[in-house]
This record gives C-alpha cells, structure tokens and sequence, in this order.
C-alpha cells in the first residue's frame, strides 16, 4: 500500500464536533482497509482566498493533514466520500514522497553555454539535421539553367 | 652574465624583501601571517622560470627563511639540490569551492506545508513563482520548489495573486533586481 497524504480543510466549527468530524474521516480510511501512520493539525487560520463549500462562503479554515497507508483503488472512493462532507471544505491527496538524490548541478549550470552538456548535445543533434530554410538548386533537374535571377 | 637572478616573483601574498648574493642565497622576510600560497617561483631576468619552490607544508610556522639556489650558468654545472626545498606535486591550490544552490547546501527539501519557506520564492507584488535566474537554485530544486508552491497554493495555504503580508517582512534569499540573466522585465 503505497503511502499518501491527505491534505483537509475543515470548516471552522466548536472543539466536540471537530473531534466528530475527524472520527469520521478516519473511519472512512480504516473501512477500507487502509491505516493512517500520521495526523497533523496545522491550526485554524484565515484562508487566502474564501472558498465556497455546500452553499456556504468560508473564509477560515482548519487544516488538517492525514498521512495514510491506503490502497490505490481506494483513494478516489476515499475522496468522493469527502466530497459529500459538509464539513470538509477542500480536499487533495498527493503521494508522499521520500526525498532522491540530493546531488546539486548548479555548478554545472552555470558554466559558459558551450560547456554545457545540454548545449553540446544540441549542437551534435543539429549537425546531424538537415537545413530546411535553405534551398539549393539542383542542376540535374531537367533544365540545363538556373531558371531565377541570380 | 645574463642568468643573474634579479626577480623573485612570489604569490602575491607574500611581502618580500630578497635580496641577491653571489651564491645566490635569497633571504625572504615574509609576513608569515599572510601566506596562503606555499609556493616561490623565480624567475630570470629573460623571464624564464628557474625553480619553483613549494615549501614542505602549508602552515605558516614551519616555513623556512632561507632559500639556496643554484643558476644554470651551464648545462655541464652540477645542480645543488637539498631535500627539503624540492617541488612536491600538489593539487590546484587555486582551484575554486564548487557552487552549491542555498536548498541543496542547508539540505532543505521543499514541502508544500512548509509554506513560509516557500512565499520566499514569491513576487510580494504579483504571487509568482520567481524564476530560476532570480532565485539561483539548481534545476531540480527549483523544480520541486515550483510544484510544491503549485501544491500550497492549491490546498490554499498559501496565495495565487500574492505573498502573505505576515511573510514580508521575511529575509531574502536572493535579489529579483540582479538576476544571473537578464530578464525583459
């Protein structure tokens, strides 16, 4: 089970029925089989922009952040169920990701153009490229001259 | 005599004081603090380089003041050499540090909930994205840290059309004024 993060907006309610809430979403994920390895509360503020939910204007937030372990074919259940939520305002999933490798090329990049991998190879991709904005008379063409002034 | 020695050119760090005797003693009074370089190259008056001399280690301290030379009067002269004085192969002492973009240096990955971090790649006037002659990222950075603040921005953390006015007042990691290219901005 590969895993995801949830991220959930939430809109601003009393204590007790946010905890509700959250019971709720939860069991939506252990219904179906996944498991959550993490949940993070990034606070009650003002969103940037409002947004409009179930009829409603919200212009503050919950935010809230599951990190889950769920199947693949679950997810979309996952988020269609959200989506039914009155009390879910917005909702994404996005893969979690394990940080790669950490090589930087800034030196590389900043190197004149010519000694740019990228720029040398290109240069050998157009050599090996026909020029087709130049035209060039082909004088076995059936006429004997140059038919256009020279 | 056209070998005499006239010209000790020493690495700009060193203060020098030489002067020439008949054996071509050369005695330096460096200002050992500002040595950087442990290297003495001297030359002639043609301009050809006779010796270079790398002393045997690079701290200050155990640099030896005196230098015996020998000129090539002729091909036939037997060179005096000593041990200590011989060049030492040795890497590019002026070879520079390698660049490193400020995420890769601090080690700092970009996630779309660190949203302060990411405002900073944020136009206070119009909420884009700087790009990556601005910021002075690396390319794969620069990458993340663009769809990180797509992300942001879409799970409303952060804003589209500007920078959140409690993060203006944050340090700047770069100057949009001087970027590495030139924009037509």
């Amino acid at each position: 089970m590969p895993t995801y993060e949830v991220a959930l907006m939430l809109r601003s309610m009393p204590k007790p029925e946010l905890k509700t809430t959250l019971k709720r979403i939860s069991h939506a994920i252990f219904d179906r089989g996944g498991i959550i390895r993490n949940i993070e509360n990034l606070g009650h503020r003002p969103m940037p922009y409002k947004t409009t939910a179930h009829g409603l204007v919200h212009r503050e937030a919950n935010y809230f952040v599951f990190k889950i372990d769920t199947a693949t074919k679950a997810v979309s259940d996952l988020k269609e169920e959200y989506s039914r939520d009155v009390d879910v305002i917005r909702q994404r999933v996005f893969k979690s990701e394990e940080s790669g490798s950490n090589h930087c090329t800034l030196e590389e990049e900043l190197l004149p153009p010519a000694y740019r991998d990228e720029v040398k190879k290109m240069i050998e991709v157009g050599k090996t490229q026909v020029n087709r904005f130049t035209y060039k008379f082909k004088y076995n063409s059936g006429l004997d001259y140059y038919p256009f002034q020279k | 005599m056209s070998q005499i020695i006239t010209k000790v050119t020493v690495t700009k760090f060193w203060r020098e004081t030489a002067r020439t005797h008949k054996h071509f003693l050369f005695q330096y009074e460096c200002n050992f603090e500002k040595m950087k370089r442990n290297t003495i190259t001297i030359s002639t008056r043609v301009g050809t380089t006779v010796a270079t001399y790398v002393t045997d280690c690079g701290v200050a301290g155990c640099v030896p003041n005196t230098y015996r030379t020998t000129t090539r009067f002729s091909s036939t002269d037997t060179k005096l050499t000593s041990s200590n004085d011989e060049p030492v192969p040795m890497s590019n002492p002026y070879k520079k540090e390698r660049r490193q973009c400020i995420l890769c240096k601090l080690k700092i990955k970009p996630d779309y909930k660190n949203y302060r971090l990411l405002s900073q790649f944020q136009s206070p006037y119009t909420g884009r994205i700087y790009g990556r002659h601005i910021t002075g990222l690396c390319k794969s950075k620069q990458e993340q840290v663009e769809t990180e603040i797509r992300k942001a921005q879409n799970c409303a953390y952060m804003p589209y059309y500007y920078k959140d006015k409690t993060f203006l007042k944050d340090p700047k990691l770069f100057d949009p004024e001087n970027p590495i290219r030139s924009h037509r901005f």
